[in-house]
């Protein structure tokens, strides 16, 4: 039976998205057993960090819950626990042997004593009858045997006894002799007071990634769940518009084929520029005021297009509430550009624009002001750039009756869940099938 | 059990280092290296698990220079891979000269080429030219590589990888002939963080970020490169070092680009030229060098006139 160490510290590394896999912890299993992470906490800090922690955020995270989950007396469990198989073989085998050698004795004994025992009565009867003189020493012999034997048994069966209860207590204490159920189950129980529940948890992660994480939670919609940074790279990929641009490296197989057949000879070889990516993505993220809960979420935004390494150009602006007049080049809106010499800048044939902003429904109501200039705005940007998308970070069901809902009709707006955030990158690749009226965008474009 | 026994006997200890002068299998000087206690347990542990081990951290933190340490130590050879922008993850294994067996048919047709040259030509092999893993796991012992800054490649680089790593075998679809690896090679990854790793890839690697050396080591890091340097002279300097460094944290955060060990080594190097005296006098004052150590006109100005103030 093997048991399972560290495997609560797995799960819940996992739970919170780390990207480990069966391997991951057999590989841990496989170093621990070869020695590797042993000796002491740190050790075995390492060794897992080693293993399954592939960035500085993952490290952050794997060091609370290691700090949580694994104490120290965990450690020398854990050592105890990954005493080699042949170790663990052989000292159950010696076990064996104790325990058999201890029970034949016993049963020798319990036989010896079922002999001599049942003499007591039919015995000292006959004897008188057989042996001429009783005599008073061999009985009493007799009766000193049989004490010998009795105290025997009586030590015996105490020392087994005794023997079977120190095994008790040593498997409620060396988790090598439990099974991995009940071994998960008591550390469940062990770490209650410390791990806390679910709450606590999410805590965490909110404090690792968002604040906005629990307030949308709060929002009444409890399977809402906005793209975390996996899902975001992974969207971004998504997002691409291939030219052949750059130096000439790659054979172009067909020409030269041709090339050959027209000369009849081969002279060089016709190469062709690599395909890159042209997606000039505009970034503009509502800051503040209703949107502080979300900063995290934006800032993640920002991070995945930057590091995804497929776009040809990232940037990103700031606005509060509505664009009007000006961009912020910085999230604390210090530096600003007029808006009017940013859209020239923008390529028209390239750039496109995802606006992240609540659009008015984090606090509910309508605002026909708000409604106007958002319109305004997308009008101008429209006639600037290739696409336009909007993702929300609240979910679809708290737009109704906001300003959102009305800004939606004229912008593809999308929650940012994973299936909301791939909606938009495929409006932004061209794909128009975003359910908003488009009509009223071009109607209210000539008025 | 020979499965154990294989996996135990490569151990890395980080502390045989090559003596002064001593020079590697092309040629160039060796350096000693000097790991702390956490890379030599991640670089054995890649080692016993037979996984790559991708190194992160500051630029100049000596990630490429642990390869060539980890292969002298152990006395195994070492494969190179420096990654570019236009590299290709096979080219790693190997690339075919497709144009030099046109060429080639081109004088055969001709009536250009001698007999043996037309054998040659015959054998597909003759175009194969193998890469840095390819020949690696051609080695008939375990071979260090070494891929350089992975980053540096496309974005789907490091996932064109993954079967030659998990199975460590390659075809060569030219030939049809395939290749597996005789050896497990032993793996450094080394990556600049200019550019996330899909996750896929990660997931086969083991990780270590490799901290800024503390001060002690540092020390021990110029003596053991400039043996005959009076201790005075080294503390003075790698003090001065570690204040610029401090001042530019302060300025650029944990991110920004900072001065390194490597460009400690060289400012070092140039201040031991002179005599002792006259070294300690130009610490004391301007910053000396600083050429070798800042590396953009904002450093210049800004870590320059502090100093002058």
């Amino acid at each position: 039976v093997n048991d399972l160490p560290l495997l609560e510290l797995f799960t819940r590394l996992r739970e919170s998205g780390l990207p480990l896999g069966i391997r991951d912890y057999e590989a841990v299993l496989q170093a621990l057993q070869a020695g590797y992470g042993l000796p002491d906490r740190p050790a075995l800090a390492r060794l897992c960090r080693t293993l399954w922690v592939r960035s500085i955020d993952e490290r952050q995270l794997f060091d609370y819950y290691f700090e949580q989950l694994i104490g120290s007396e965990m450690v020398s469990e854990i050592d105890n626990l990954v005493v080699t198989a042949i170790q663990k073989q052989q000292q159950r085998a010696i076990r064996v042997a104790i325990s058999a050698a201890l029970s034949v004795l016993l049963v020798g004994v319990g036989i010896a004593l079922w002999t001599n025992n049942p003499s007591p009565t039919p015995k000292i009867i006959p004897t008188p009858k057989i042996t001429p003189p009783p005599t008073p020493r061999t009985s009493k012999e007799n009766s000193q045997l049989l004490a010998i034997m009795f105290f025997l048994l009586f030590c015996l069966s105490g020392i087994w006894l005794f023997r079977i209860l120190m095994q008790r207590r040593k498997n409620s204490l060396d988790p090598s002799e439990i099974s991995p159920v009940e071994s998960s189950s008591k550390m469940n129980f062990e770490l209650l007071p410390t791990m806390g529940d679910e709450v606590l948890t999410a805590q965490v992660v909110q404090q690792m990634t968002t604040i906005g994480y629990r307030r949308t939670r709060d929002a009444g919609s409890d399977d809402y769940q906005p793209a975390n940074q996996r899902q975001m790279k992974q969207s971004w990929r998504h997002l691409c518009q291939k030219v052949r641009e750059g130096m000439a490296t790659e054979l172009d197989l067909e020409r030269t084929v041709r090339q050959i057949a027209c000369q009849r000879i081969f002279l060089e070889p016709f190469l062709v520029p690599k395909r890159v990516n042209l997606t000039e993505l505009i970034l503009l993220i509502d800051r503040d005021g209703s949107m502080v809960a979300f900063h995290a979420l934006a800032d993640w935004l920002i991070d995945t297009a930057l590091l995804g390494g497929k776009l040809g150009k990232v940037e990103a602006y700031y606005f509060h509430n509505c664009p009007v007049g000006y961009l912020y080049r910085d999230p604390v809106h210090s530096e600003s550009e007029p808006l009017t010499e940013i859209l020239t800048k923008l390529r028209r044939d390239r750039a496109v624009v995802l606006i992240f902003s609540d659009a008015g429904s984090a606090r509910g109501g309508f605002n026909q002001d708000r409604v106007e200039l958002t319109t305004i705005f997308l009008q101008q940007l429209q006639l600037q750039v290739r696409y336009v998308a909007w993702l929300n970070p609240l979910p679809k069901s708290r737009w109704a009756g906001t300003t959102a809902e009305k800004i939606g009709r004229v912008v593809p707006m999308f929650d940012i869940t994973r299936e909301g955030l791939d909606l938009a990158i495929d409006v932004l690749r061209g794909k128009q099938n975003s359910g908003c009226d488009r009509t009223e965008l071009i109607l209210r474009k000539r008025p | 059990m020979d499965e154990t026994l294989r996996r135990q006997t490569l151990e890395y200890t980080g502390k045989v280092q090559p003596q002064r002068g001593e020079r590697g299998a092309n040629g160039q000087l060796l350096s000693p290296y000097l790991p702390n206690g956490e890379l030599v347990e991640a670089v054995n542990l890649s080692i016993y698990l037979e996984r790559p081990l991708l190194l992160k951290g500051e630029p100049g933190c000596g990630k490429t220079q642990l390869a060539k340490a980890v292969a002298y130590e152990l006395g195994l050879p070492l494969e190179a891979w420096y990654v570019k922008s236009s590299s290709r993850a096979k080219d790693g294994l190997y690339t075919y000269d497709a144009v030099g067996r046109l060429r080639d048919a081109q004088l055969a047709a001709s009536g250009r080429l001698s007999d043996e040259q037309i054998a040659k030509i015959d054998d597909p092999e003759t175009y194969v030219r193998w890469g840095a893993l390819g020949r690696a796991f051609q080695k008939p012992q375990r071979t260090v590589v070494l891929i350089d800054e992975i980053d540096k490649g496309d974005i789907d680089f490091p996932n064109d990888l993954l079967l030659e790593l998990d199975e460590r075998r390659f075809i060569v679809e030219e030939t049809g002939v395939e290749v597996p690896a005789k050896f497990p090679p032993i793996v450094l990854i080394t990556s600049n963080d200019e550019k996330d790793l899909p996750d896929a890839f990660l997931r086969r690697c083991l990780f270590h970020y490799v901290e800024f050396p503390d001060r002690d080591r540092l020390i021990e890091i110029i003596h053991s490169r400039f043996p005959q340097t009076s201790e005075d002279l080294t503390q003075q300097a790698v003090s001065r070092f570690l204040k610029l460094r401090k001042e530019m944290r302060k300025d650029k955060g944990e991110t920004g680009k900072k001065a390194s060990t490597s460009e400690l080594i060289d400012w070092f190097q140039v201040l031991r030229r002179h005599p002792e005296e006259e070294a300690l006098a130009h610490l004391g004052g301007k910053l000396p060098y600083p050429g070798v150590l800042l590396k953009s006109w904002t450093d210049h100005i800004r870590y320059l006139q502090d100093r002058s103030e």
